[in-house]
């Protein structure tokens, strides 16, 4: 089933006076039940606007996105953190908040007028807490966590709203390598298992590339190049991302000379 | 928690009977209690528990309580431990629409009503000029400030106003100015209730998504909340709410600040299913406490309610704070 798909999109921004500035152009996806895809590209070429875009936070220039068939526009919103659950990193600490009633937010869609909780919403929020290894912190204050707790605590919130499409603005920000690399298994265990649609975006492209058979890397000049690990290897956009002139992958490793220029 | 409500609850009830069996003049006990229940009781005993003592008590449950709720919604919506129903400007708004009637010469006759409806436009007035200002800035820290260089304006005009006044307005004011939950008499009490407890029974719409807003508003709106109707949804619920209670009651200070810092603390949470109801009962509480000091039962004179309520809430909203700082259970 086609999850998420988006037919000639274009982001981008004007200044004010100034000339438009895009950032993607005619940009196609299609993304199918337990699909799990990576975003990655240079500071600024846009991974956030897209994916904003996508969880239909932001217009975009032109093109629509559409959930589940259905145009985005048409779907009100208020519905829609039932089909999507999205992950983006400018939010304050929830200061005064416990653990579990931050996780206990993704509970929202499911609970009735002033949000009560019932066993299959705490059951929801305790599988999330597990997955990410939260468990331990349910009771201390989420101001109190460090970055990487607090970031497990947000993912869990998204786990516990257990719908159907996932877009994770860098997910991994915060987390030590062995975390951010259990958090791309865990991921991948949510898309291969559980069937979600998980699209996300990062800068630890090693892992990804070992890990993520799906790949979009963003230029910032309105191009793109899509695909696997094997056939991004290949394209100059690759090269250009990661200024070398040769990029290869071997046994799923990246390997490329990076202090060629 | 149940026994925590239960306990605010109790002392609510407990302060609401005191002050409907304190006063200055003596009532007996079962003279209370027979005006109350329709039995026998000397007229005078029953003018004075049913036409003074009760709606005084219900107007500062229902006062404080209004304005805690009031001020919980802003600290949610501005992220500000400081704000409250008194920084959005809407009480100088207020004040300013009173000094004009009261002392600018309008030829317009100082009377209670003058008063209340000056009140009412003046505090709807500011509201207005907050809400264009939201819609225009989506920064809610930009409506805060405009908020407070507009109290400041205010009461500039009003301090000139001040100083040209005759000596019975300049009086008149600033009797108004102290505060008073004793301004509702029972013919009033459905235009001062109304509004108040409409404005408490609409904000229980906004818990889940005032929770939602707790991580920030991208958060929100990630979870399909309407920031911008939510917000205009609070400014419209405060501004009733204040802009009522002060026509009636005067600028009450403190009160709608303090009320949600305690509900925090008393139930360590921020969720706003509890703090909601919390803030109601503990800003009923304070606005009956407050009142009950401020007349002074025992004594011939009371003091200006303001001065109870900056008395007692300027040191608490410093110590919450700080604590709170500490504990990590503010907003």
């Amino acid at each position: 089933m086609k999850v998420l798909e988006v037919r000639g999109l274009k982001t981008g921004y004007r200044p004010k006076g100034g000339a438009e500035n895009v950032l993607l152009e005619n940009f196609n996806l299609t993304a199918e039940e337990g699909e799990l895809i990576a975003l990655i590209g240079a500071n600024g070429a846009g991974k956030s606007t897209l994916l904003r875009v996508l969880a239909g936070l932001q217009e975009p220039r032109s093109g629509a996105a559409e959930w589940f068939g259905k145009s985005l526009p048409k779907i009100p919103v208020n519905q829609r953190p039932r089909y999507a659950a999205s992950l983006f990193r400018n939010f304050a600490k929830a200061d005064g908040m416990s653990v579990y009633d931050l996780v206990a937010l993704g509970r929202h869609p499911y609970t009735g007028m002033f949000g009560r909780l019932r066993d299959e919403d705490r059951e929801a929020v305790e599988h999330a807490m597990t997955l990410t290894g939260i468990s331990d912190f349910r009771a201390r204050q989420a101001a109190t966590l460090s970055d990487g707790e607090f970031q497990k605590a947000m993912l869990a919130k998204l786990l516990a709203q257990d719908a159907p499409l996932m877009i994770l603005d860098e997910p991994a920000t915060h987390l030590d390598l062995p975390a951010a690399v259990d958090l791309l298994r865990l991921l991948n265990r949510l898309s291969a298992d559980h069937g979600k649609t998980v699209i996300f975006s990062t800068h630890n492209i090693a892992p990804v590339f070992k890990l993520v058979r799906k790949i979009i890397l963003l230029d910032g000049r309105g191009n793109y190049a899509s695909g696997t690990p094997e056939q991004l290897s290949e394209h100059h956009l690759m090269c250009s991302f990661l200024r070398t002139d040769k990029v290869r992958v071997e046994n799923g490793n990246l390997i490329y000379n990076f202090d060629n220029k | 928690m149940r026994i925590r409500f239960a306990a605010i609850a109790l002392l609510a009830g407990l302060l609401f009977f005191l002050s409907i069996f304190l006063g200055s003049v003596y009532v007996s006990p079962a003279e209370v209690w027979q005006s109350l229940t329709g039995g026998e009781a000397p007229l005078l005993s029953q003018k004075i528990v049913t036409a003074v003592r009760l709606p005084r008590a219900l107007t500062a449950a229902l006062g404080g309580g209004g304005l805690a709720v009031a001020g919980l919604l802003m600290q949610t919506l501005f992220r500000n431990p400081l704000a409250g129903p008194s920084v959005l400007g809407l009480s100088s708004g207020a004040s300013l629409a009173v000094a004009v009637t009261a002392m600018g010469g309008t030829g317009l006759v100082f009377g209670y009503y003058t008063q209340t409806i000056a009140a009412v436009i003046g505090s709807t007035a500011v509201l207005l000029i907050i809400l264009a200002v939201a819609r225009r800035f989506a920064d809610v820290t930009v409506v805060l400030i405009v908020g407070l260089m507009l109290s400041f304006f205010t009461s500039a005009v009003v301090g000139l106003l001040q100083s040209v006044a005759d000596e019975s307005s300049l009086k008149a004011f600033v009797y108004w100015g102290f505060g008073s939950f004793a301004g509702v008499g029972t013919a009033q009490m459905p235009v001062f209730a109304g509004p108040v407890i409409a404005g408490i029974l609409l904000s229980a719409l906004l818990i889940k998504p005032l929770n939602a807003l707790l991580p920030g508003e991208m958060h929100a709106k990630s979870m399909g909340v309407n920031t911008g109707r939510l917000r205009l949804a609070v400014m419209g619920i405060t501004g009733m709410v204040t802009g009522v209670v002060t026509a009636f009651c005067g600028p009450v200070a403190f009160i709608g600040l303090a009320a949600p810092h305690f509900a925090r603390m008393t139930f360590g949470s921020v969720n706003h299913g509890i703090i909601l109801p919390a803030s109601l009962g503990i800003g009923a509480v304070l606005g009956l406490l407050c009142d009950l000091i401020a007349r002074r039962p025992f004594a011939d004179t009371g003091i200006p309610l303001n001065t109870v309520c900056a008395f007692m809430g300027a040191p608490v909203v410093i110590y919450l704070i700080f604590a709170g700082r500490r504990k990590k259970w503010l907003i």
